[in-house]
């Protein structure tokens, strides 16, 4: 088996092995998710659910939803067209949210990937966030990645990618933590 | 292994399905906060209707989910294990099945009740009195018997149900599911 | 009295007419016994019919159920008829609470 490229958060799995205080995990079918209201009704709701349990609801679950949506679009859009389905996981540590996808992506989504995490890499991620915003004016399509890193630098999200090759297609982990404090 | 009521793994295979989804959760985390049985079942009738001017179908599925999403909490034995929704639907038909551990009285309990709902000499308006003056809910029985009632009788819900062993003496697991007609589901609209 | 909570909100300052409005979806028929209290207070000092609107009540779990025929049972031993104000186009209310109807000879249902 080829060795899975990691990056972030996957270079430091010791939180894999702690029990998580709340997991909830979720699989949608790749086909249906193009009507894009299911993927904000969907992160709605899993913002929802997890922020029951937090002192200001309302204030969690908008922050959450905004993460996960985010999630969510960067996995269908790392996708392949085959009917694969995406997973949504999250598990409420005692400090940390972890929110992770799992979806299934071709050689040439892969690649992009893979250009990507490597910009995440070499750059401060303040200068990245410039460069995309400067990149994106002289672009027609929104697909950017410009919205996770938003994320990373405004809310301290933490992010990690792995990507393990199965069979014809690659797996990809995205997983993104955040501490309650900031929440 | 026994089953009840035709039980079937899936739709029917030759139908293309036009919406699949499935959600795994701990009953621990609805029970500290109930709210959030709602809160799924109020989901899984907006994703299956999105897009779609169905009112009656959303309000019947919510319905019926939290149905089955409270009677899966209140019946499953470790409240750490997680309990399994499939919903899967195609042009005509919705399909809902949970899946949860069941400890062996009110798995008995469960048995007896569906014994007597697939006899044929089960009267429904008997039913309904009797489950209306009965006390609390103690077992599959009470209370979780009345949310079948609703479920069959007055949305025309398909019911049939597995239940397994486990590798575990005195559990076992419990599948129920209920497939819906669509037109049932908002009959009054077409 | 008014109970309220984000879900739903039980209104009987009236002594002859509850309001109920939203989702009820305690976790069992005991669960319902504080929220209906009040509105069993009230059944208690009358003669004349009490009347309990819940056209807006979008969702009433199997335990709300048990818990509003409980409540019926109780106008009954008090020989208070009830009015459901109930609506047709909520399918559980056209569809449960004509079972509920069948309680007791002096409930009676009109539906808008």
């Amino acid at each position: 088996m080829q060795k899975a490229l990691k990056y972030g958060l996957y270079n430091q799995e010791t939180r894999e092995k702690e029990d998580p205080e709340l997991s909830f995990s979720f699989k949608l079918p790749l086909a249906i998710m193009n009507k894009w209201d299911r993927c904000g009704l969907t992160s709605n709701f899993l913002a929802n659910y997890q922020s029951a349990t937090f002192p200001q609801p309302e204030k969690t679950s908008s922050l959450l939803s905004t993460i996960i949506n985010e999630l969510i679009e960067n996995a269908i859009k790392y996708s392949s067209s085959a009917d694969k389905q995406i997973t949504v996981i999250i598990k409420h540590f005692q400090n940390t949210i972890q929110i992770k996808t799992i979806n299934f992506a071709e050689e040439e989504t892969t690649q992009k990937l893979k250009t990507y995490i490597l910009k995440l890499s070499e750059n401060s991620h303040e200068n990245l966030f410039l460069s995309q915003l400067e990149e994106n004016s002289q672009r027609e399509d929104n697909h950017s990645g410009i919205g996770l890193l938003t994320l990373i630098n405004d809310h301290n999200l933490k992010l990690g990618i792995r990507i393990q090759k199965e069979d014809a297609l690659y797996e990809i982990h995205v997983k993104a933590e955040l501490e309650t404090n900031d929440l | 292994m026994v089953e009840y009521g035709h039980f079937k793994e899936n739709l029917s295979a030759k139908t293309l399905l036009t919406c699949e989804l499935k959600l795994a959760f701990r009953p621990l985390d609805l029970m500290s906060k109930w709210q959030r049985c709602g809160l799924t079942a109020d989901f899984v009738s907006q994703f299956e209707t999105i897009g779609q001017s169905h009112i009656r179908t959303k309000n019947v599925l919510s319905t019926i989910m939290n149905e089955l999403l409270e009677n899966a909490v209140k019946f499953s034995c470790d409240k750490t294990q997680f309990v399994d929704i499939h919903i899967t639907a195609d042009d005509t038909k919705i399909r809902i099945e949970v899946t949860n551990n069941a400890d062996k009285q009110d798995t008995d309990t469960l048995k007896s009740f569906l014994k007597l709902f697939f006899s044929k000499d089960f009267d429904v308006d008997t039913f309904f009195m009797k489950q209306v003056e009965k006390g609390e809910n103690v077992g599959y029985g009470e209370g979780s018997q009345l949310g079948f009632y609703t479920m069959t009788h007055n949305y025309q819900g398909h019911l049939s149900a597995r239940i397994e062993k486990t590798e575990m003496a005195n559990v076992y697991k419990v599948t129920i599911a209920i497939e819906l007609e669509k037109e049932s589901a908002h009959d009054h609209q077409n | 009295m008014i109970i309220k909570t984000d879900d739903y909100r039980i209104e009987c300052i009236d002594p002859t007419r509850a309001v109920i409005i939203g989702s009820l979806r305690l976790p069992t028929p005991s669960a319902y016994e504080p929220h209906f209290k009040p509105i069993k207070e009230k059944i208690e000092k009358l003669r004349d019919p009490y009347t309990i609107n819940i056209t807006k009540v979008s969702f009433l779990n199997s335990s709300g159920i048990t818990a509003f025929a409980r409540l019926i049972f109780f106008a009954k031993e008090h020989n208070v008829p009830i009015i459901i104000e109930a609506s047709e186009t909520i399918p559980w209310q056209e569809k449960t609470i004509t079972s509920l109807g069948k309680l007791w000879s002096k409930v009676s249902i009109q539906f808008s």
